[in-house]
């Protein structure tokens, strides 16, 4: 599809939107692939970053404009705005805050009602975190809206293609499609300094001890 | 312009041409799909959003601006819509009174896009401010769903259909100024839509109306049969849409409202057996959630029997893999890749615990894939679930036909077949039961099938019998079968295929675990099995080479003693050795090998002490070099983990089970003690509760190298008791509570700084349990027994205050020598002050009933010798009043003690 504007490539390009609430990992996640690092401080997204990820796939190279929103309220620009145009979509949300994963819903809503029948991948992302709030037996939302569903770990890495793969499937109805080479990814191991782990620490302590509502089970009934 | 639906008076309004192009320039730059940095441009445009009539420059430029693109007016109403959440209520109302006049018009524009814009603005004015205060809004809407012209009735009913999945009670309230609700005028409306033309019309319209399903206003109850009637009408619709909406329905209907569709029932399942086979994948997968949701509402299983033969042919075939399933790729992955990081799932150590924990279900085997495949199993697995048997004489014959189909192409439904076996694996047991040997004898051959995925669901359909196959060793035929499946599954663990590896792996650790009561099984097997394991362990990629490590653990725990014995060692350890030696101190592949170490050091027990030292060793090294890393990295050469510590401090718990007094010398050479009391000190709380596990089993094996920092080790563990936030840290403080009566067993007297101090964290814990675990009470309870017994002169005095939530404690656990020296305990208070018990007689009588036996005879003699002291003592018929307060059960249980 052409754009308005688009920089053009001369192999498909597809414009991908990431949603989900602050703090969830969206710009780590993209900023995982090839050109980035896992990001040490959060530095909050204001209103939207656009990145170009290319992947090889045994069809040749297809490219995602990947198109990272913000997810807090007060940064978050034209918001569903951002979505026109919208090919494919990821909703992040966080394995350690339960009430990002009670929020998937409007995310979802939202992006809907600007793209129609559009591929979706739901990501909990942070299952490197030991004491996660929403166990995967939980996530039942993906089921009901015929989502794919990927549990990753943006900090170690854990299925960062699968949602790409997933999308690039989808959008060249082409479930053999496969990729022939790993984008190359920031190392998982990172050198995190002691105050930026000590400081997530505190937030995931914080985000612990926060009153939500508790219903265990089907958090979408 | 389109024509004006809503009405409204005249504007006096308009936009500046200035502002408008600059708005409008912004919004087009806000979406240029360029990577450039864009908070410049929003910034311009919060700027301009100070202005008090921003917004009506953006209802403008969706309403008007004929001449932009359709996505900057889109984007103007999108901006518009989220604005209004935080604007609405400070708008002056000229503004809000042209926002909306401007909207009216937009459910009936030409353009989709406006249409569906307009429609998202106006669910959400109505989701904050209700429809009260916005009359015109409800006469626009019926007055285009009235017109007879697509876009107005589109729009409207776009509208309409977002608000009722936004706010649905908003509609179904009373209203000042109407006579009726606003659901009463629409739903009939909507029910009509259903017969449009239209396929929009039809899905949305239908959508609508299933939003009401759980509020079930009056109204929609009134009309049910004609809502039930447009269903079937819609259930042959041309859109898949509109059919999946329809199952949808059902479904719904089924699990909140299964009454009003009783009358109807065979009609509906009638219908749902037929878009179980829909072309349309989602279709079916919604129509397969009815026989879940109908098990799972615990409706009449004969509404549903007779359908069974036609029902469980569909599940089965809809069972087969689809041909775009992710498994199809991934199982054909070479073996022979190294997994990535990406591959690798993170996995979590379990900090060492004492006492029964608290069962946590384990999320590792949850695989959240929901398609028509996991779905039609889930099904299945309802229906034996709720049939039992009875399933079986249509079952079988499917799955015997489908299992003897020969040839390439039909390995799918093979494939299905297996799966089938597995999913009614334990609802139909009973009728599975005497056919086992059979059906074991089908699914033998197929572990060594072809295709990978044969093989891998084979081992797990063999494992969802374990429990039987391991029950039929005892017989003959029995015995065979299960050396045939044991060997079937250590050939499939030798896989060259990941996913049959891991099957495999994980089929074998449920039998391991069946087999845990007929261990004596292994043994002669075991020579065997670990040359598999030893041999996957050389070939397995990173992360199959986890499970491995898990099932050697799992091994070790099961047979114990067994394993230790020259011929098997060899087999084991110098693998594992050489793995060790390769990893560094900071390699998180250490983990599972440190896991695996400390179940073999508990199971060879003093057998282990042959390898302890440099085991020993390297623990230490761990802790001081992570400890190092938390402070200063850089220097440390590492960069700080506390999983390290937490897996080191655990394998030294299994080094001090294991070898027991044999750790001593080691212990002596090195730092351990002061390194252990560090860790009792960490703010992380999991480095603290397996600092405590160890603390309480060194003072077990070796209390004499604890004891220069006995008062730093017992003030820190009390401090992990007295704390406000118990129920956050209550592991640490189980531990911490378990650490404290073991030293106490073994210092005795000099506990006594310390005694009144920990009772009386002790003392709240026992009064208040709600909430706790079972095993901190339990652990109190034991502990406090344990220090009375070490000191009664200073614990008795008290004693008032706590017996009878202390001897409720007590009378829960279990007979074991840990409740003997609780019972020393209560003995040595007893007779130091006789009356502080008094009060609290007949709870001390229950908990002593709570004995199946006590083995010690001098604890016997001491309790009988209590019991006939306060016999008597207590004159004037007050021994026999305590006595009647007890139920007969347990006067009987006291007749052990020779009193009555």
């Amino acid at each position: 599809m052409a754009l308005p504007n688009q920089q053009t490539v001369d192999y498909p390009s597809f414009k991908l939107v990431i949603v989900g609430d602050g703090g969830t990992g969206k710009t780590t996640f993209v900023k995982r692939h090839l050109t980035g690092e896992f990001e040490k401080k959060y530095e909050p997204t204001i209103g939207v970053e656009v990145h170009p990820l290319d992947f090889f796939t045994n069809c040749g190279k297809i490219r995602f404009y990947c198109w990272d929103t913000a997810g807090q309220e007060k940064f978050g620009g034209l918001r569903d705005g951002y979505y026109i145009h919208g090919q494919c979509a990821i909703i992040m949300f966080d394995v350690t805050a339960r009430l990002t994963y009670k929020n998937v819903p409007t995310w979802h809503r939202d992006l809907c009602r600007v793209c129609e029948n559009i591929p979706i991948v739901l990501c909990g992302n942070k299952v490197d975190v030991k004491n996660r709030q929403v166990k995967a037996k939980q996530v039942t939302f993906h089921r009901k809206k015929n989502l794919q569903y990927y549990e990753i770990s943006a900090k170690s890495n854990y299925n960062f293609e699968k949602p790409f793969l997933y999308l690039a499937r989808k959008l060249a109805g082409d479930p053999n499609l496969h990729f022939v080479e790993s984008p190359a990814l920031a190392p998982p191991e990172v050198q995190i300094d002691l105050a930026a782990q000590q400081q997530h620490e505190a937030e995931l302590a914080a985000a612990a001890s926060q009153p939500l509502p508790d219903d265990d089970d089907e958090a979408f009934d | 312009m389109a024509s004006g639906a809503g009405g409204g008076e005249a504007s006096t309004w308009q936009p500046q041409e200035d502002g408008l192009r600059e708005i409008c320039g912004l919004l087009e730059q806000q979406m240029a799909p360029t990577s450039d940095d864009k908070s410049m441009i929003w910034q311009r445009l919060q700027h301009y959003s100070q202005f008090p009539d921003f917004n009506n420059y953006l209802a403008f430029i969706l309403a008007r601006a004929e001449g932009k693109s359709v996505e900057v007016r889109q984007a103007a109403g999108l901006l518009l819509k989220n604005n209004l959440r935080t604007a609405l209520k400070t708008m002056p109302p000229s503004n809000q009174q042209y926002i909306k006049s401007e909207l009216l018009p937009c459910m009936g524009a030409a353009d989709r896009q406006i249409r569906s814009t307009a429609g998202t603005i106006i669910s959400t004015f109505v989701q904050i401010g209700g429809v009260g205060g916005w009359p015109e809004l409800l006469h626009a809407l019926v007055k285009c769903l009235d017109s007879n012209d697509v876009s107005h009735m589109e729009g409207a009913m776009d509208a309409l259909s977002k608000i009722c999945e936004d706010a649905p009670q908003v509609l179904d309230s009373d209203i000042p100024g109407l006579s009726e609700r606003p659901i009463n005028a629409f739903l009939p409306r909507f029910l009509q839509l259903f017969q449009s033309p239209h396929t929009t019309l039809r899905k949305l319209s239908l959508g609508s109306v299933n939003q009401y399903i759980m509020l079930m206003p009056t109204v929609l109850y009134l009309s049910m049969d004609k809502y039930l009637q447009g269903l079937f009408v819609l259930a042959n619709d041309p859109s898949p849409e509109v059919r999946k909406l329809v199952c949808a329905a059902f479904v719904q209907l089924i699990e909140v409202r299964s009454a009003v569709l009783e009358p109807h029932l065979r009609n509906v399942i009638e219908y749902m057996l037929l878009v179980n086979k829909d072309t349309d994948e989602e279709v079916a997968l919604e129509a397969c959630e009815f026989w879940s949701a109908y098990c799972e509402a615990e409706l009449p299983p004969e509404n549903l029997r007779e359908f069974l033969p036609r029902l469980i042919p569909i599940l089965l075939s809809n069972m087969a893999y689809a041909d775009d399933d992710e498994s199809l790729l991934e199982a054909e992955e070479d073996g022979s890749l190294p997994d990535r990081d990406q591959d690798l799932k993170p996995r979590f150590h379990s900090s060492r615990f004492h006492g029964s924990e608290d069962v946590e279900d384990d999320d590792d085997d949850i695989v959240n894939v929901w398609n028509l495949r996991k779905c039609s199993a889930a099904a299945l697995d309802f229906l034996s679930n709720v049939f039992g048997d009875e399933i079986l004489p249509t079952l079988m014959p499917i799955v015997q036909a489908k299992l003897s189909s020969t040839g390439d192409e039909a390995w799918k439904d093979r494939e299905a077949a297996v799966l089938a076996l597995g999913a009614i694996g334990e609802g139909c047991i009973n009728g599975l039961y005497p056919h086992l040997s059979e059906i074991v004898a089908f699914l033998i051959p197929l572990l060594d099938d072809k295709f990978p995925l044969i093989r891998s669901i084979s081992c797990w359909t063999l494992s969802r019998f374990s429990k039987y196959i391991v029950q039929g060793i005892s017989h003959k035929e029995g015995h065979d079968q299960f050396d045939k499946i044991l060997m079937g599954l250590l050939r499939r663990i030798l896989d060259d295929n990941k996913r049959v590896q891991e099957a495999a792996c994980s089929a074998f650790a449920t039998l391991e675990e069946y087999m845990q009561e007929a261990a004596e099984e292994l043994g002669p097997r075991l020579d065997i099995i670990l040359q598999h394991l030893m041999c996957a362990f050389g070939k397995y990629q990173r992360r199959n080479l986890r499970i491995v490590y898990d099932a050697i653990g799992t091994l070790a725990d099961a047979v114990g003693g067994e394993l230790n014995q020259p011929k098997y060692l060899e087999i084991l350890m110098p693998p594992l050795i050489a793995k060790w030696q390769q990893l560094s101190n900071s390699d998180k592949d250490l983990f599972p090998l440190l896991e695996c170490f400390t179940s073999i050091a508990q199971a060879l027990g003093t057998g282990f002490s042959q390898f302890a030292q440099p085991v020993f060793q390297r623990c230490i090294n761990i802790i001081q070099t992570q400890q190092l890393a938390k402070v200063d990295p850089v220097s440390a050469g590492a960069q700080y983990d506390k999983e390290f510590i937490v897996c080191s401090l655990d394998l030294l718990s299994g080094l001090a089970e294991g070898l027991g007094p044999g750790l001593e010398s080691l212990v002596s050479q090195s730092s351990l003690r002061d390194l252990l009391l560090q860790c009792c000190m960490d703010d992380a709380y999991d480095v603290r509760q397996s600092a405590f596990a160890l603390l309480g089993d060194l003072a077990r094996v070796c209390p004499v190298h604890l004891h220069s920092r006995l008062p730093e080790f017992l003030d820190v563990a009390a401090k992990q008791l007295n704390t406000a936030k118990l129920k956050d840290t209550v592991s640490v403080a189980n531990n911490a509570c378990w650490a404290i009566g073991e030293l106490a067993i073994k210092v005795h007297k000099e506990m006594s700084p310390v005694v009144l101090m920990v009772v009386s964290c002790l003392v709240p814990i026992l009064q208040r349990p709600e909430g706790l675990n079972k095993s901190l009470i339990e652990n109190s309870a034991i502990t406090l027994g344990r220090l009375a017994w070490v000191c009664p002169e200073l614990v008795s005095p008290h004693m008032e205050h706590f017996m009878q939530p202390w001897c409720i404690a007590l009378s829960m656990i279990r007979d074991d020598i840990e409740k003997e020296d609780a019972f020393r305990g209560l003995c040595a208070m007893v007779r130091t002050n006789p009356s502080g018990a008094l009060n609290s007689l007949v709870f001390m009588c229950k908990a002593i009933a709570s004995w199946h036996e006590i083995r010690s005879e001098d604890l016997h003699n001491e309790v009988c010798q209590i019991l006939h002291g306060y016999k008597q003592m207590l004159k004037n018929g007050a021994w026999e009043q305590c006595m009647s307060a007890l139920e007969p059960p347990v006067k009987d249980r006291l007749l052990k003690y020779q009193v009555q």
